[in-house]
């Protein structure tokens, strides 16, 4: 089994979010909230531009590319705090 | 034909041979373009450079942000990126308040980089700096951005900014090694923002214009390093002309016109230059791990 597989779980990120990466990294076990999802090749340069649509979508508006960077998309649990914080 | 017909290699640069670096699977090349294998079979068939069946991944950016079909992974990602190109004119050019981090995420014990120089510019850096660039992993700073719109008077900068428009060149993805080079403008009709600012800066130059690039960030582009040009204009004052946004604001639907106006030298208050000048380099560390940079707004106390 991979590394990844021995991290927990992350609680109170979006279904929609560990389905889509699941979906783009099928090898991956379960991704630890902390896990750096471009260091370990689940999320590439690709995915990312998709998940920002997808995250509008859920959240039904517009991200103002002011208020984020890169980093807030480098985990799960970067992606939650900053996105669905009220979820969490 | 195949589904191909949407994206076609006709006017595409593509890296030459001796740059070719095949790191691009097919599906992955499939799903950055957003077509089927049969697209990529045609693709290769008309001269797409392929080894062992993978591709180099700029070509495939390039191709895919020149397709024109809407659906591809660069120009979504474009799409995003510009869409403070329709912002009003006073968005564009009011004062901001930023916090400012670059950071080298790696372990590199040598690290040195660039500092943010709005100060240049009519802006602030807090603390202020000393030096432009620094032996530190990170810098960290509160950045206060100003725009300006002043006239381009100069007849003969304003000519080169239309000649420059009017080359109809593509931004593309290029080697290191070719990043630079300017004579590709004119040659192939590509640029990217630092060799599209060289062009620019030279002619400024042989003209009689005292003129130089220079390298930066831009605020709501990620780790994008952008270049831009700074020339002298008739009335004395130094002005910046960014022959790239212009090219980019072309393709986006209600653009602020100011942006595409040759008659116009326009600095946003997105731009956040640093001391260097195209061939600088805002990190030196010995390692490929990316740096990041993280430029977002400060609530001002009233």
């Amino acid at each position: 089994m991979s590394e990844r597989a021995s991290q927990p779980p992350a609680p109170g990120v979006p279904v929609f979010i560990t389905d889509f990466l699941r979906t783009k990294c099928p090898d991956s076990g379960p991704i630890g909230e902390d896990e750096d999802l471009v260091l370990t090749g689940v999320l590439n340069s690709m995915h990312f531009v998709e998940l920002l649509y997808l995250i509008e979508s859920e959240l039904d508006t517009e991200i103002s590319m002011d208020d984020v960077s890169s980093a807030d998309f480098r985990t799960i649990g970067r992606i939650r705090d900053r996105f669905f914080s009220q979820a969490a | 034909m195949t589904t191909a017909t949407a994206l076609s290699l006709d006017g595409m640069y593509l890296i030459p041979p001796e740059h070719h670096v095949p790191d691009t699977d097919r599906a992955t090349a499939a799903e950055l373009l957003g077509c089927d294998d049969r697209a990529i079979d045609a693709l290769v068939h008309d001269g797409l450079t392929v080894s062992g069946d993978r591709f180099d991944g700029r070509d495939l950016f390039n191709l895919g942000l020149h397709s024109g079909t809407g659906r591809t992974v660069p120009e979504q990602a474009f799409a995003f990126s510009l869409r403070w190109m329709r912002a009003s004119a006073d968005a564009l050019l009011s004062p901001r308040t930023l916090g400012f981090t670059l950071t080298a995420d790696c372990a590199c014990a040598d690290v040195t980089l660039a500092v943010p120089r709005p100060d240049r510019y009519g802006g602030a850096v807090t603390p202020a700096p000393s030096r432009d660039v620094v032996r530190a992993s990170t810098v960290t700073a509160t950045i206060r951005t100003e725009g300006r719109a002043a006239p381009l008077r100069s007849p003969v900068l304003r000519g080169l900014v239309e000649e420059f428009a009017g080359l109809g060149v593509r931004w593309v993805k290029l080697p290191d090694a070719l990043r630079d080079d300017e004579t590709l403008v004119t040659s192939h009709r590509v640029a990217t923002c630092e060799s599209a600012s060289r062009w620019l800066a030279l002619r400024c130059r042989a003209a009689g214009y005292a003129a130089t690039t220079r390298i930066g960030w831009v605020v709501g582009m990620l780790d994008l390093v952008h270049a831009w040009v700074e020339v002298t204009d008739d009335d004395g004052e130094t002005k910046i002309v960014d022959p790239v946004f212009a090219l980019f604001a072309a393709g986006v639907a209600g653009a602020n016109p100011l942006l595409t106006d040759p008659a116009v030298a326009l600095r946003t208050n997105r731009l956040v230059p640093t001391a260097l000048e195209v061939g600088g380099r805002v990190a030196h560390h010995g390692c490929d791990l990316p740096v990041t940079v993280r430029i977002n707004p400060v609530k001002e106390m009233s």
